[in-house]
């Protein structure tokens, strides 16, 4: 392809080396040699007492527990609702197509919340179910693993919906035609072809639910902490940031790296199914593809579909804004008991909130722009050069996301708990700590949209530049950068949401006076501030649906939801 | 085997017609091809015939069986009509053996192990692939699932076979072979097959019958001789075959051409074309060159040495004409040259 000219291009390669080692590196680095030190030694005493620890045990089967229940739970429902959109005659598809995507939109941790408001011990359910049978004991009580698996499961069946319904539109219809013509009736066609064609699609998505729920924090954390309910996650938070004794952020490093292996296995399961099983599409006239006549089923399946929507964005957006408005938390929302004040509170008389609020957009911002710019380099050194290590610069830069948040966010405190040497400065406890790990978070989310428009432009263009007299970085930034403008642009609204709605990496993270939003929420909902959290969710609900359409505009429904 | 009959099948999707008082009748044992450019409405009529499109309008029989009637809201699903059919992309099930596709047809209709062993077997050995029955589609070439996807349509024994451009996919080479053991295939079983396809050559050498389809509407069925030398009008012409289509005026006991009116060329155009302004269509070897004494001079535009024969473009006044000439006589580029017309036929 192209060989840059020496110094410009090791100029390039040191620079991005040097701020990968940074972000990425250092921290995973310091993270794998703390948990193989204990008491200042080099030893295995840490994942020794990782593993002996019951506690630690116990944790890591919840995880797997809750992660495969809720796997099963969201693959049955997203598998089910991408063949009702697909193939059949359902009224409304085309809404319940957008519809069923949505839950996307609401952060796991804040579905949480809402759903503590709906099947809580005073939740709006059970008071009503109180109310009307005169029953002293609660309906059925969220608190607990059971609670955890519904909220992970409502959450994420949309993965396999999007998964399973792109696997539908790329596969040929005639396959299914010469099922029909072989004399199978349609449910037979499903049953004999198109789920056993469908099976790749379903499993990639139903492993990505798997790894997405280890890795998951917030839920487990509201639902589990006041049952004493720990998963890894958790358990690792509760490790850090509750525990004194001698050792411990060496044995959360080691619990972390455990939670990172199995986290690993997932992974691996996914790209080794994925590797062999792929069926090539041949693709035929591109027909309708068979669409299944309900008759009459269709009338209880479009009632179903329609809960499934209530269930999974109404019901929990409705019950959060309802205890937002109202007066003192456990009030019925009745008229007289509405008010404004908790989101005056949060947003007038509140600082951490104010600053919450602040503190994220900020981060956010900075985060998006940092990662459109740096990314414009990987992508260019990975896509257009050959130098050598180019993988392994694309394998650095994926690594902080494929990680679950919480083994990053102690990486991060292990890197930058003590001063950076030469400058003393100590990143730990300010908000540059939150900034760095974000940036390393949300990195592949730039890398891959940069990467993505890099391939589409062709080398030649480049190379007229060249020829026209421009130097390497001078075409870089008259040809390649316009070029691929879209494809920055696109990724920083990428990078911009997911930073808005951070709860992880954060809740480790955050100092007094540099808290972030996500932060704030779960903090007021800790406390007991049940009211002021859920007008802070509201308002970072709709500051995230905000984001949403504007993403959408900007990148004509490119992007979002 | 069956008959298929399709009687004023009228098809609208949406608001646009597709397909308009289409009639056909396929005989017991027949093969009979849709021919059209793409569009045509060929292959939503093949798709009636197989049951995944209902007609808006008309009725298909299978035999005596009526299988689509909208008026008497008669529906018989694809899976009890009995035809087998080959799609474009053979439609080889990825997850499933040689042996396990050609079966399935069978082991929906509960048909016993050891006779479907019997009968895949037979099929296959008719497709001459006995022994790639253990092996799964992706080891096999795109001829041996075009194999695969006839032994799965031949399997139930059918009525009726649809084939959808089933050859479209392949190479030159095996496209003739296949075409020639389509036929050998159809004297063997007897089957009734409807082949689709815009290829107006695989038409020709396959066909007991051609239906030549524009525009959702048939434009001439019959056999293929029939139609090539014969065309219904100017649409079968051009399309099968390549046409000059030269104008000019009716005149006493002949024809005179626009691009040399005094000319009297002669051929007499029918009395039931009413107008006296015609076309006439002339195919390229119905025009011979000499080097004096023809009906026309013409000055030699461009040629094209082809092998067998010499294409020369001729410009008689302002029109040009395309030649195919066989004799080994070499005309150079600019030249003057005599031609003749050897035969015509007349258009509105």
């Amino acid at each position: 392809m192209r060989r840059l000219s020496i110094d410009s291009g090791q100029a390039l390669l040191a620079f991005v080396v040097l701020i990968l080692t940074i972000l990425v590196v250092y921290p995973l680095a310091q993270l794998v040699i703390q948990s193989i030190q204990y008491d200042q030694q080099w030893s295995l005493g840490s994942y020794v007492r990782a593993i002996a620890d019951e506690s630690n045990l116990l944790a890591l089967r919840h995880s797997l527990e809750i992660s495969i229940a809720a796997m099963l739970g969201a693959t049955v429902l997203g598998t089910f609702l991408a063949w009702l959109v697909a193939r059949t005659d359902l009224p409304g598809r085309d809404f319940f197509r957008t519809a069923f995507v949505l839950p996307f939109l609401i952060p796991p941790f804040i579905g949480a919340l809402a759903w503590l408001q709906i099947l809580g011990p005073v939740g709006y359910l059970n008071k009503i179910h109180m109310a009307l049978t005169g029953a002293s004991e609660p309906l059925w009580n969220i608190y607990g693993p059971a609670g955890i698996v519904l909220v992970m499961m409502l959450h994420e069946y949309p993965t396999v919906f999007i998964s399973v319904l792109g696997g539908l539109a790329r596969m040929n219809p005639e396959l299914e035609e010469a099922a029909q013509i072989s004399g199978s009736r349609v449910f037979r066609v499903m049953r004999d072809i198109t789920l056993p064609l469908m099976m790749p699609p379903i499993l990639a998505g139903a492993l990505l639910v798997f790894i997405t729920n280890l890795a998951n924090f917030g839920v487990p954390a509201i639902l589990g902490f006041s049952d004493n309910y720990y998963v890894l996650t958790t358990q690792i938070y509760r490790a850090i940031t509750r525990s004194t004794q001698p050792n411990m952020l060496n044995i959360a490093a080691a619990t972390s790296i455990l939670l990172a292996l199995v986290s690993g296995l997932g992974i691996f399961l996914q790209r080794f199914y994925l590797g062999g099983k792929e069926y090539a599409v041949i693709s035929g006239k591109s027909m309708q593809p068979n669409i299944v006549r309900l008759g009459a089923h269709r009338y209880w399946l479009f009632a179903l579909a329609s809960v499934v929507v209530l269930v999974t964005v109404v019901a929990p957006l409705v019950a959060i804004l309802l205890t937002a408005l109202v007066r003192a938390y456990g009030l019925p929302p009745l008229p007289e008991n509405l008010t404004l004040q908790n989101f005056y509170d949060v947003l007038m008389l509140n600082q951490s909130a104010r600053r919450g609020i602040v503190n994220s957009l900020g981060l956010a911002v900075a985060a998006a722009t940092i990662i459109s710019l740096l990314s414009a380099f990987i992508a260019y050194i990975i896509v257009k050069t050959k130098m050598r290590g180019r993988a392994l610069l694309d394998f650095i830069s994926n690594a902080p996301y494929t990680l679950p948040g919480t083994v990053v966010a102690l990486a991060m405190i292990l890197a930058w708990l003590k001063p950076i040497p030469l400058i003393d400065f100590r990143l730990y406890n300010t908000i540059w700590i939150l900034l760095v790990a974000y940036v390393a978070r949300y990195l592949a989310f730039g890398v891959r949209t940069a990467a993505g428009s890099l391939a589409q432009v062709h080398s030649s263009l480049e190379e007229a530049a060249r020829i026209s007299g421009a130097g390497w970085l001078q075409s870089f930034r008259d040809i390649v950068v316009p070029l691929i403008r879209p494809g920055l642009f696109a990724g920083w609204f990428l990078v911009f949401i997911p930073c808005l709605r951070e709860l992880t990496i954060s809740a480790l993270l955050w100092s007094t006076r540099n808290e972030t939003i996500g932060v704030v929420v779960f903090s007021l909902q800790q406390s007991g501030n049940t009211a002021a959290s859920a007008a802070l969710a509201v308002i970072m609900v709709i500051v995230l649906l905000l984001a949403n359409l504007i993403t959408r505009r900007l990148t004509g429904d490119k992007l979002g939801y | 085997m069956a008959t298929v009959s399709l009687e004023q099948i009228g098809k609208v999707f949406g608001a646009t017609p597709a397909v308009n008082d289409f009639s056909a009748t396929i005989a017991d044992g027949e093969f009979v091809t849709f021919l059209g450019p793409s569009g045509c409405g060929k292959t939503t009529c093949l798709r009636m015939v197989a049951g995944f499109i209902e007609p808006t309008r008309g009725r298909v029989l299978i035999g005596t069986r009526v299988v689509s009637d909208p008026a008497r809201k008669i529906s018989v699903p694809p899976e009890e009509r009995g035809v087998g059919m080959v799609f474009q992309s053979y439609a080889v099930w990825p997850h499933m053996s040689v042996f396990a596709n050609v079966a399935y047809p069978l082991k929906v209709k509960s048909v016993p192990k050891e006779e479907q062993q019997r009968r895949v077997d037979h099929a296959l050995e008719l497709m001459k692939m006995s022994d790639l029955a253990e092996r799964y589609p992706h080891q096999l070439s795109g001829g041996q699932q075009q194999r695969v996807a006839l032994a799965r349509a031949l399997v139930m024994n059918p009525q009726v076979l649809l084939l959808d451009e089933p050859l479209s996919n392949l190479d030159a080479k095996l496209r003739e072979e296949m075409r020639l053991e389509l036929k050998q295939l159809q004297k063997q079983t007897g089957v009734t097959i409807i082949f689709v396809t815009h290829d107006q050559m695989e038409a020709m050498v396959m066909a007991d019958r051609i239906v030549v389809m524009n525009a959702g509407v048939i434009q001439q069925i019959g056999a293929p001789r029939e139609i090539y030398l014969h065309p219904a009008n100017r649409f079968v012409g051009e399309f099968i075959g390549s046409a000059n289509f030269l104008r000019g005026q009716r005149s006493e006991n002949g024809f005179a051409l626009a691009a040399s009116p005094q000319v009297i060329l002669p051929f007499e155009p029918p009395a039931a074309l009413t107008s006296d302004a015609l076309v006439m269509m002339v195919r390229p070897q119905d025009i011979t060159l000499h080097s004096s004494q023809g009906q026309l001079v013409a000055r030699v535009a461009q040629k094209m040495f082809v092998g067998d024969a010499t294409e020369y473009f001729v410009r008689i006044g302002d029109e040009t004409v395309r030649v195919r000439a066989t004799s080994r006589e070499d005309y150079a580029v600019g030249a003057m040259a005599h031609l003749t017309i050897t035969a015509g036929q007349f258009f509105q």
